[in-house]
């Protein structure tokens, strides 16, 4: 890209025309000019002419003058050499030189205290007020965080209705309906019998199920897919339900919890959403079993939710 | 450039940009505007802005953002034109660091340029050369002029040493 354009081409103008641009700067310069003819010179350069009397100030002058560090420091350089000086781009022999020339015309060292005065000095006090508004990515993870959290709780609600429609099966020579007490000391299999949880009214079994599950999830805790229950009849009469062995919880070392094994996903996929929103979410899936329906989980960042039917099941999902 | 280099440039610029822009416009919106065009400029380009030259190019940007909004105000007159000031009031007569700032407003645009970022970004004349599109020997030039005019509105105001 060419160094010359319409608000500098003037400055190197009067260079070009002097013959002092280097080669290659005419060569663009030139171009340049061919590109814009509108700004080519027609017709000779004006010349200029000075009458004697008309003889300009010598503060004009030095004004004009181009400083060069190869003259000698005298009164008609001594400025320049100031400014040099003040600008620290003298060389040690020039410094010396200067210096020594200070010494013989000490006036000149105000000159220099003023010049030194010039130098500008930012007020740091004055701050650009809204950085945060120039940062970029912040908008990027807000969105994925925003899309993971609505992911969360549409995952969520669809394990939660169809866990609605869920039964839980129990033994094949039971058959628990609404506000049956049981007082026998089978254990229950996991067979064909429907155990609907809304008919399930005694608020034993029903409480120390749905505490189990709570306190399982909020600790970091996997729970088996097959759950058995283990029946106990109580001095009250009451039905107690504990849970076997088979159904313990487990802690896991895994930072993530397969959804398989998830009673609720509400809670860890949230909590997964946040805590790790700025690395990668993985996708889990759990196949459809006797006992549960199938769920799904997502990864994000290559953000993706499937979801498939499996002919066999209600909600198998892949 | 990523993000993260693009950010760092932010805090670390935003506020240099901010008071070269407010020192030629004299307008703290006009000055927030300008260093917001400057940033978004620099993001549209950031895949191929390199982030050693990343401080360059914001003032680079900032700089010929300032040169059109002063052409679109009809403030600019050319580089070497004085810009016209509004409502300036004349500094204190004690204040040394007013009378500065009163008179920096007093050089052409070019060799304010030259000096701010002389002077508060510490930049070398060839860098300074590259940013306002002049030549080595001019940034010279004008910087000579320059403390030449401050120091002689110093002596007029009787705050020097």
């Amino acid at each position: 890209m060419s160094k010359f354009n319409l608000t500098n081409y003037e400055s190197y103008y009067l260079d070009y025309l002097e013959g002092n641009l280097s080669e290659e700067d005419r060569h663009a310069f030139e171009l340049f000019l061919n590109e814009h003819p509108e700004f080519q010179l027609e017709g000779e350069l004006p010349v200029f002419t000075i009458k004697e009397d008309e003889n300009l100030s010598n503060d004009f002058i030095n004004h004009l003058r181009v400083f060069d560090e190869k003259e000698k420091v005298n009164e008609s350089t001594i400025d320049g050499f100031l400014i040099a000086s003040t600008e620290g781009i003298l060389s040690t022999e020039k410094q010396q030189e200067l210096q020594s020339y200070l010494l013989k015309n000490p006036s000149h060292l105000d000159s220099l205290g003023m010049y030194h005065q010039t130098k500008l000095s930012p007020d740091l006090e004055i701050t650009f007020p809204n950085k945060q508004g120039l940062r970029k990515g912040n908008t990027r993870r807000l969105i994925i965080g925003v899309i993971s959290a609505v992911a969360a709780v549409f995952i969520g609600f669809v394990l939660l209705f169809s866990k609605e429609e869920k039964h839980l099966v129990l033994g094949p020579k039971l058959s628990l309906k609404k506000d049956q007490e049981l007082n026998v000391q089978d254990t229950i299999h996991t067979k064909d019998l429907k155990f609907p949880k809304e008919h399930y009214s005694n608020p034993l079994i029903s409480c120390s199920f749905e505490k189990s599950v709570f306190q399982a999830i909020s600790e970091d805790s996997i729970v088996k897919k097959h759950i058995d229950f283990i029946m106990e009849n109580t001095s009250e009469s009451l039905l107690s339900v504990s849970i076997s062995d088979t159904c313990v919880w487990k802690k896991t070392n895994s930072e993530y919890v397969a959804f398989s094994e998830m009673e609720s996903p509400i809670e860890p996929v949230f909590r997964f959403a946040f805590k790790r929103l700025r690395d990668k979410i993985d996708f889990r899936y759990s196949k459809a079993t006797e006992t549960k329906q199938g769920g799904f989980y997502l990864k994000l960042w290559n953000f993706e939710v499937s979801r498939k039917i499996d002919a066999s099941r209600e909600l198998a999902v892949k | 450039m990523n993000a993260r280099a693009y950010n760092q440039l932010v805090d670390t610029y935003a506020d240099n940009v901010y008071r070269f822009a407010l020192k030629h416009l004299k307008n703290e919106m006009d000055a927030k505007d300008i260093v917001q065009s400057t940033y978004l400029k620099m993001w549209d380009k950031h895949e191929s802005v390199d982030v050693a030259k990343g401080k360059s190019y914001l003032f680079t940007t900032a700089y010929h953002l300032i040169l059109d909004f002063l052409k679109a105000g009809k403030r600019f007159h050319g580089e070497e034109a004085i810009v016209e000031v509004q409502n300036e009031d004349n500094p204190s007569d004690f204040d040394l660091s007013e009378t500065l700032n009163w008179a920096l407003d007093k050089l052409p645009v070019i060799q304010k340029t030259v000096v701010l970022l002389r002077d508060y970004e510490g930049y070398s004349y060839d860098e300074i050369a590259e940013i306002a599109g002049i030549s080595e020997s001019q940034v010279k030039v004008y910087i000579f002029r320059a403390r030449k005019t401050l120091k002689s509105i110093l002596i007029e105001k009787e705050l020097v040493v």
